[in-house]
């Protein structure tokens, strides 16, 4: 019994260590700007890993405490056998709970946008083409706005403020980059990185985690979108709509893409 | 004031959209100076002068404004990043030092 309780010590603080280190693993800065699918990769791998052990941690000590409950009738370390066993349910329970609280606030935002988007789509949409398999509309409006919406019909919207901005060849650059985030699922990435965030906002791993796969799925949808398109236009569309709230962001991924090193990740 | 333009079919000219809006009623000037912000917002256009005056139309239909202010709050939502992804997404300021040191890092030293 000794050995089931020290590998459940074990499993938690595999867990802890984990979720310590992870951010200084990825933090590497050669293999941030020029692996970013690799990084989002150790990202997950640790998060999924750190929650399959506390899973394993705490089913061990229910299953242990249960099978010794069987023997200690009466006896005060049946009580305290007991309490624990509850003890733990109520803490699994508050856990699952809190979890499906924080997935169905997040659920209902995204349906929401999704419903706002096909509002949008019935009356600003001026035209509609179909791309590599997604839907992208056109809609009037000054302001320069592509993005991209996951669902049963994955959609692209581009402004006409966006489109009298751009070449061709760099909205083009632009198209492939939403549908990079589209085949490569990047919704649902960020939607596990933005629970993880909500449900556990006092790890510092985990806001960290939902920071970066902001960034990291922009670099990886930016060479995505290079191996379809010719990179120059690429950068000459984040130059062109360098302004405003994204433009730290969009000065670091017009340097990344620029360097010939990374260039030569590209091939 | 635009409630006024949507309203009417024919575009209308400031003593008649200060007659359209209901309850108190602004000054003549009043009218005219939020007329011109609106014009230089885009919302709305100077058709014609006449005998009885300058005639101002809405640019937009209500849906189409509703529309665009729609638009424009969902793209700088930031609780919406999992349901729409955005070209120009935004950087948190505590990144903002890490990557640049990382480019400017990669740059002298490229190994």
């Amino acid at each position: 019994m000794r050995i089931t309780w020290q590998v459940c010590i074990g499993l938690i603080l595999y867990a802890a260590a984990l979720t310590a280190l992870a951010p200084l693993l990825v933090r590497r800065q050669s293999w941030y700007l020029h692996r970013p699918d690799r990084v989002l990769t150790v990202w997950f791998a640790a998060l999924f890993s750190s929650l399959g052990a506390l899973t394993a941690a705490m089913l061990l000590a229910l299953t242990t405490l249960a099978a010794d409950r069987g023997h200690l009738h009466g006896t005060r370390q049946a009580l305290i056998t007991e309490l624990s066993v509850w003890a733990l349910l109520i803490m699994v329970g508050a856990a699952i709970a809190l979890v499906s609280a924080r997935a169905e606030g997040l659920l209902a935002a995204s349906r929401q946008t999704r419903r706002d988007m096909q509002c949008l789509s019935a009356t600003l949409a001026y035209r509609t083409e179909e791309r590599s398999g997604c839907h992208v509309t056109y809609l009037a409006a000054d302001e320069p706005i592509a993005c991209s919406v996951t669902g049963r019909s994955p959609e692209i919207f581009v402004s006409s403020g966006l489109e009298s901005r751009l070449r061709p060849t760099e909205l083009n650059a632009v198209i492939e980059h939403e549908i990079a985030h589209l085949t490569h699922r990047h919704s649902l990435t960020t939607y596990i990185a933005d629970l993880a965030a909500t449900t556990a906002p006092w790890i510092p791993a985990s806001q960290e985690l939902r920071r970066s796969t902001a960034v990291l799925i922009e670099f990886i949808a930016d060479d995505r979108a290079c191996c379809s398109t010719t990179h120059d236009h690429l950068v000459d569309a984040l130059n062109a709509l360098n302004t405003g709230k994204g433009a730290d962001l969009n000065r670091v991924r017009i340097g990344r893409l620029t360097q010939p090193v990374h260039a030569a990740t590209l091939r | 004031m635009l409630q006024a333009l949507w309203a009417a079919a024919q575009p209308m000219t400031a003593r008649e959209i200060l007659e359209a809006i209901p309850g108190r009623t602004p000054a003549h000037t009043t009218v005219l100076t939020a007329l011109e912000r609106l014009r230089d917002k885009g919302d709305v256009e100077r058709i014609s002068a006449d005998a009885r005056g300058i005639r101002f139309a809405a640019t937009r239909t209500e849906a189409e404004h509703t529309g665009l202010a729609m638009l424009q709050r969902l793209s700088h939502a930031t609780d919406r990043e999992a349901a729409l992804m955005r070209f120009a997404g935004s950087l948190d300021a505590k990144d903002v030092a890490f990557l640049r040191q990382a480019i400017s890092t990669d740059i002298t030293d490229p190994q």
